[in-house]
């Protein structure tokens, strides 16, 4: 294996001299990590040489004295498919101090022979960056089995099609939790004009974990060869039953089936066009089998085959200084729901367990790796303290039986701490006793509350609240139009006597017919003569007081009213004027008649005489 | 499924439009979609298995059943049980609080994100809904709070109010202060005008807390779920990496341009970064 690592240096200007350096010697085999501030990243191949077919592992590691570091910028590998292979994180304290860990693992698989140079590999921290130096890798010709070699076959030349596609399982009956690995083949003789799209089956009831890289190779099938890629999936059925796989799909666009892409005929070839195609594979049942009972104590579901491992991070300490326990499952199985180890009573020391960690290998087309749980264990004693075996059960199932893993008790010697206080690690700063001591960090337990009801409608949405809204709204608009119209209106006081004339000289009528009622015929001639005046003055502009027949009469033929209007208000004005004069000679008729003359008159003139500024 | 990715390249006989190279050069987009498969797969786990294998339990027995599920550990089951309740209709905060604590404890940190994200939308006054999010947010290096004691505090001022005391508060002044003009132009003077100038400044204010309450719950908001997911310049493979974000990470949704299937365009405003990113990396709030 061969690690690059480089110098922690502090700054741009260090990073480059020290990059400068290390131009001169060799980059394969020098440490090639560069780090910046409190961040350090370090990469690493497996081999120096790989052969076609065959993977290289990359291994990038940041580390740094936070618990949040972060993730790596891979550049542009375009000679290679790149397959994410896990990560592994490890956490520790020493002093006070936090250091941590984050591994991320990568498959390289190459697309073509060469020696490849793996740019330099960046992370960013704090706003700057820091990176690795270059790594170069040499990739040889494949073994000549899996050379695939173009076949150079008609569509349907032979009978059999051009093209089809196949899913296989290794096995038709699995128990749950049991790996069956799903191969879907493409079998090809035929040109074709772009990429295709493969749609994957529907996998409900499955767990599912790709197996890459992809084979290419030639096979014979129906009497042809076909050279053939085949994708490999692992499946991990979830439930008992019937477990359906559904088909899974291609899309292709092959040349024209009208056309012989072989004919040598250019012009054919070039107009004759694509024909996509989508093909499609039979689905597949899975007969899912329970596992069986009894299950033994502690079993909470781990199906493979698994080896156990324990250890602890330094064998002495010191009262309140923490030691890390780490139980590593390593095998073939579902590594990543691999459920967590139920941790047995430690006595004689303060806990809190963190997250695992899963390393996942997809070697020989095998889900296997590891996962590695990790418990903080704190002393509360001084001497010689034990820290119990920890057991773990899974089912085998190539055995059909369930095993029970065991470690070995561990050993730790604990010193007596200081006097003082202690600070156990970040994060735990309150005295050793009698306070309270935080021991960890996570997250918070569920709600199991009952009678859980679906959130209403949030307020800012109610209708209800708007419209409430908008009739006070309404409201001030309202009461601000009537204040306008209020001041443009009384501040004209001949507007508002020419608007208020009408209604005037109704309520002067209807005294008029009051005091007529009471044979008050004086009276009643002068409320009518006041009507008419009234109204004739505030229509007119003019003061009504003192208004005299004739200047009514000139105003209304400047305002061009109908001769008729003028001569009946000469008519009403005379009649009033005598009625007034000569009240013994006016009959309750001859009152009632101009009355209603005059209401007429009024309401002809309502309509002709128009405001004038 | 009904995901379509391309097919690895055959690397023997392909012709016709010479671009294609491109594509072949650019590699299998099965490294692009590998995690995601893997994703996507955990998606289908607790999304379509369970929601089916629970179609016949009410929304409460389902969350009923998370509960059991999760305190046996088993908590992959107790998201699916979950989600079921979820879909079924039970929009409640505590059954997208329980689903972020199934997936966060299932490992699945962006999906925690995004169900706690939700609960935090509809009681973003819980402690406990603010310190899972803020702690699962932390893992991803985009913490909730703010730095600072003082600021830490403001911020829990700022959503310790809920939304609908805030909205009705905002409502009442808003109608008391309407009316009194109203009355004002009716000739009747209701309060003096340091009152009104109070009035209008509480309004004011509060009307601005609530707006900008509102509007950060209308923005569209997506979860990075995959680790590391590449963004990239164009919505497609060919297009180069721009830069990669870490699963967990919140992401805003842009709408700037047309769709595009498979495709999500978004934006990291802290960073001032955006790009474009496969839908099946990223999951919506």
């Amino acid at each position: 294996m061969r690690q690059v690592k480089g110098q922690r240096v502090k700054g741009k200007s260090l990073a480059g001299l020290f990059k400068r350096l290390y131009l001169v010697l060799p980059f394969s085999l020098l440490p090639l990590t560069c780090c910046f501030a409190e961040v350090q990243i370090t990469a690493s191949l497996d081999r120096q040489q790989v052969a076609l077919n065959e993977q290289a592992r990359l291994s990038v590691t940041i580390s740094g004295n936070s618990s949040n570091l972060p993730a790596p910028q891979l550049p542009g590998l375009p000679d290679f498919q790149i397959y994410n292979a896990g990560t592994s994180q490890s956490f520790s304290w020493v002093n006070g101090q936090t250091s941590a860990n984050v591994t991320y693992n990568y498959m390289l698989s190459p697309k073509q022979v060469g020696r490849f140079t793996i740019p330099p590999i960046q992370v960013q921290a704090g706003g700057q960056s820091a990176a690795t130096q270059p790594m170069s890798l040499e990739v040889v010709k494949a073994q000549a089995s899996a050379a695939p070699a173009p076949a150079r076959a008609s569509p349907g030349g032979s009978g059999a099609p051009g093209i089809f596609v196949t899913t296989t399982v290794d096995k038709s009956t699995a128990y749950v939790g049991e790996p069956v690995t799903l191969s879907f083949r493409v079998y090809n003789r035929v040109p074709l004009l772009s990429n295709p799209q493969y749609q994957p089956p529907d996998t409900s009831g499955f767990w599912t974990e790709d197996l890459p890289p992809q084979k290419n190779y030639t096979a014979s099938a129906r009497g042809t060869q076909f050279n053939v890629t085949e994708l490999r999936t692992a499946l991990f059925p979830t439930t008992p039953g019937r477990a359906k796989i559904g088909p899974a799909g291609l899309r292709v666009q092959i040349q024209n089936l009208a056309s012989d892409p072989f004919s040598g005929d250019l012009f054919a070839n070039f107009f004759g066009g694509g024909q996509e195609k989508m093909l499609n594979t039979n689905p597949i049942t899975i007969q899912v089998k329970p596992l069986p009972e009894p299950k033994p104590a502690g079993f909470s579901g781990a199906v493979g085959q698994y080896a156990l491992s324990a250890g602890l991070d330094k064998r002495s300490t010191t009262v309140g200084q923490p030691v890390e326990l780490s139980v590593s499952i390593a095998g073939k199985g579902n590594i990543k729901s691999l459920p967590d180890v139920v941790w047995p009573a430690f006595n004689n020391f303060r806990t809190f367990a963190s997250n695992a960690a899963v390393n996942i290998d997809k070697k020989d087309y095998l889900v296997q790796g590891s996962k590695v749980f990790k418990i903080v264990l704190i002393p509360t004693t001084s001497g010689d303290l034990t820290v119990p075996p920890v057991s773990y059960s899974y089912f085998d199932p190539e055995a059909g039986s369930y095993r029970t893993l065991h470690s070995q008790p561990l050993s730790v010697s604990v010193k007596p701490g200081p006097a003082g206080p202690q600070t156990p690690g970040p994060g735990f700063s309150a005295p050793e006793a009698p306070g309270i001591r935080v021991l960890g960090q996570d997250i918070r337990y569920i709600k199991t509350s009952s009678g859980l009801r679906p959130k209403r409608i949030p307020l800012y949405r109610s209708a209800w609240l708007y419209i409430l809204n908008a009739l006070a709204f309404l409201f001030m608009l309202g009461a601000g139009l009537l204040q306008l119209y209020r001041r443009l209106f009384f501040s004209n006081p001949r507007l508002v006597r020419f608007r208020a004339a009408r209604g005037r000289a109704l309520k002067r009528l209807q005294a008029a017919e009051a005091f007529a009622s009471r044979s008050q015929v004086k009276e009643a001639a002068r409320e009518m003569g006041d009507a008419l005046r009234g109204y004739l003055a505030a229509k007119l502009g003019l003061n009504d007081t003192g208004l005299a027949l004739k200047d009514s009469v000139q105003l209304m033929s400047e305002r061009k009213l109908h001769d008729t209007d003028k001569q009946k208000v000469e008519e009403l004005w005379n009649t009033l004027d005598l009625f007034q004069f000569a009240p013994a000679q006016v009959s309750p008729e001859d009152i009632a008649k101009a009355q209603k003359d005059i209401r007429t008159l009024i309401d002809t003139l309502e309509k002709e005489i128009k405001w004038e500024e | 499924m009904g995901r379509v990715s391309r097919f690895p390249s055959f690397p023997q006989v392909v012709s016709g439009n010479p671009s294609n190279k491109d594509s072949l050069i650019q590699g299998s987009p099965i490294t692009q979609f590998g995690d995601d498969i893997i994703k996507v797969s955990f998606l289908l786990f607790y999304l379509l298995l369970f929601p089916f294998s629970l179609s016949f339990a009410s929304p409460q027995d389902s969350f009923d059943q998370g509960n059991k599920a999760y305190a046996e550990g088993q908590y992959l089951q107790a998201a699916g049980a979950y989600e079921s309740a979820a879909t079924g209709g039970l929009q409640n905060w505590v059954v997208q609080y329980n689903l972020g604590n199934a997936c966060y404890k299932a490992g699945s940190l962006g999906k925690a994100v995004a169900a706690y994200d939700r609960a935090f939308r509809l009681n973003p006054g819980n402690s406990d809904v603010v310190f899972n999010l803020n702690l699962a947010l932390t893992k991803a290096g985009d913490p909730l709070l703010p730095g600072g004691a003082l600021a830490s505090l403001c911020w829990r001022i700022y959503y310790a109010v809920p939304l609908d005391l805030l909205t009705l508060l905002v409502s009442a002044l808003l109608i008391v202060l309407v009316s009194t003009c109203g009355l004002f132009f009716l000739g009747r003077r209701t309060i003096p005008a340091e009152a009104a100038f109070a009035l209008f400044a509480a309004l004011a204010l509060s009307g601005t807390w609530c707006g900008l309450r509102i509007e950060a719950l209308q923005q569209k908001e997506a979860v990075i779920i995959v680790p590391a997911a590449e963004v990239r310049s164009g919505p497609n493979l060919s297009s180069p990496a721009n830069f990669n974000i870490p699963e967990g990470r919140r992401v805003l949704l842009l709408d700037e341009q047309e769709p595009v299937s498979g495709w999500l365009e978004i934006g990291v405003p802290s960073e001032g970064l955006k790009g474009w990113i496969p839908d099946s990396s990223v999951e919506t709030i």
